[in-house]
């Protein structure tokens, strides 16, 4: 009896602790508001500007308008063709060949001009002014839709059902703002990971919807985006080597802004 | 002898449950955020003399990189990356966490219990949710991190059934094959790229490839979403709003175009909105 009678009252405690943990639960929700809205920033209505000068750092960062360097460009595309004459392979062959991990086309940068393009319009291509980069592997190349503007272009395809590619480019730029991640962003262009096809420093990174490549090349900045429907488990975002080999593949679009087709 | 060392085993039992319910006041915010930099030695003003917006209310915000508890380590960033873009929204918006908020998974971590319409979701300070917890492994957050910030619109959609306006906060040329099922992008000429995440996909406003200007109204704030068997599953209904620079840390080094935190270039054009000036 006596133990019904202490098992009934260490039920009790258990009980109350549980609602007073719940009580406690939504008063920490309510302090943790309190706390944001204590410790949160306001703007003086009559001063313009103000945000985030409390912290003392430069932070506007500055555009840069860069034009790229065509002359890196042609030096690249004569590079390759030489290479690729030594090697008596024709250049269509070449960028056509099929993207395989252990098959990749030939180191180099090659060039395809716009009408051979199946599906992206030889007019968004030529609105273009800096290095169109575009990836070779037919499957993606002849879905490829362009969206072309003076300084910017995005090209999309979308690989099946499951899985979509784009690439952006620009050479403008942005520089400066905040001293840390300037601070932050040297160090990261310290040691960058080389591409195989067009030697180009990249990094890689993982989002909602797949993974990004960041590459720079002629002075520009360019990135190329997977989304798959599942990120996780779908090895051409979750494994870097599907979008390395595309990004290894990348032919010149435009090549008449470096002087003519190669 | 038993007797007291049952009811002392009891009480243990139930202080342990308490406590271990409690945990998150073990982070509360002040434990891991920096110190408060508004104490300074700066008059003391009242609510009028404060920037509010168009319902009367003082808008304010926590600084870049303080996060909520247990969310990550957040990235403080105060860049302005671009100064002269519009807000993407139309009308009063809060940024905060669709996560570790209420009507988040992770709400009961913060002691945040319930829906999505609570109303402290609903109101001022906005809170960076750039790098917050996540499984990706996003540039600028090595261990893992969100790419961009969340923006509610100014009213929570399921109770008020209410239209809000996504805006192109530039002008620039739309990007939105079907095979983006979720994501409109919008890329400016200067070389910005953004993304506009969970809009009503099936309604938009604009077509592939069209050209627009800023301010112009894109889509309406919606809640489309996949997982990852690519069936259609709704989020919380939000502006997922993500911003790519070619960004250099000074004139010689390369570029790298990629994710940059738009927290604080998001204060800016606010800023600007409720100072009617965009």
């Amino acid at each position: 009896m006596k133990k019904l009678i202490f098992s009934g009252f260490g039920l009790a405690l258990v009980i109350t602790g549980g609602v007073f943990a719940q009580t406690r639960s939504a008063d920490n929700g309510d302090a943790l508001q309190r706390s944001l809205q204590e410790k949160a920033l306001r703007i003086p209505a009559r001063e313009s500007a103000p945000t985030s000068s409390e912290q003392g750092r430069s932070r506007e960062a500055r555009a840069l308008p860069r034009q790229p360097d065509w002359a890196e460009v042609r030096a690249d595309l004569q590079r390759t063709a030489n290479e690729d004459a030594q090697r008596q392979t024709p250049q269509q062959e070449l960028s056509s060949v099929r993207l395989q991990p252990t098959t990749a086309p030939p180191p180099g940068l090659r060039a395809l001009a716009a009408d051979r393009l199946a599906s992206a319009e030889r007019e968004e291509v030529g609105r273009v002014l800096i290095p169109t980069l575009l990836p070779a592997h037919p499957a993606v190349r002849d879905k490829l839709k362009v969206y072309g503007m003076e300084n910017i272009y995005t090209a999309t395809a979308d690989i099946d059902g499951n899985a979509s590619l784009s690439i952006t480019g620009t050479c403008n730029r942005v520089i400066g703002g905040d001293p840390d991640v300037v601070e932050f962003r040297k160090r990261l262009a310290e040691k960058p990971r080389r591409l195989g096809g067009v030697g180009a420093a990249y990094h890689i990174s993982r989002n909602d919807y797949g993974v990004d490549l960041s590459f720079s090349k002629f002075g520009c900045g360019y990135v190329m985006t997977i989304e798959c429907g599942n990120p996780a488990d779908d090895q051409r975002c979750a494994d870097d080597t599907y979008i390395t080999a595309l990004a290894g593949s990348m032919i010149l679009a435009n090549p008449e802004r470096a002087g003519g087709e190669q | 002898m038993n007797t007291i060392k049952h009811i002392l085993l009891t009480a243990a039992f139930a202080f342990l449950i308490a406590a271990c319910d409690s945990g998150t006041e073990a982070v509360t915010p002040g434990d891991d955020t920096p110190p408060d930099e508004t104490d300074t030695d700066e008059p003391v003003l009242d609510d009028e003399t404060f920037l509010t917006d168009e319902t009367g209310r003082v808008f304010s915000y926590v600084p870049s990189g303080d996060l909520l508890p247990a969310s990550g380590p957040g990235h403080t960033d105060t860049t302005i990356y671009r100064s002269d873009i519009n807000f993407p929204l139309e009308d009063a918006a809060f940024l905060n966490s669709q996560v570790y908020r209420y009507g988040g998974s992770q709400g009961s971590i913060n002691g945040m219990d319930g829906g999505q319409c609570h109303t402290s979701n609903y109101d001022y300070p906005w809170q960076d949710t750039f790098c917050e917890s996540r499984s990706r492994n996003q540039i600028m957050c090595p261990d893992g991190g969100h790419e961009g910030v969340d923006i509610r619109a100014a009213s929570c959609i399921p109770d008020t059934s209410a239209t809000h306006w996504a805006v192109a906060v530039e002008d620039g040329r739309i990007i939105a094959p079907s095979s983006s099922r979720y994501t409109v992008r919008l890329q400016s000429n200067d070389g910005t790229l953004y993304r506009y995440m969970h809009l009503k996909m099936d309604a938009l406003a604009v077509t592939d490839g069209e050209f627009v200007i800023k301010g112009q109204r894109i889509g309406k704030v919606s809640n489309d979403f996949f997982n990852s068997a690519g069936d259609p599953v709704p989020t919380t209904y939000h502006l997922h709003f993500e911003m790519y620079q070619n960004y250099s840390p000074d004139e010689e080094t390369d570029p790298v175009f990629d994710q940059v935190s738009p927290y604080m270039t998001l204060v800016n054009a606010y800023e600007k909105k409720l100072r009617g000036a965009e």
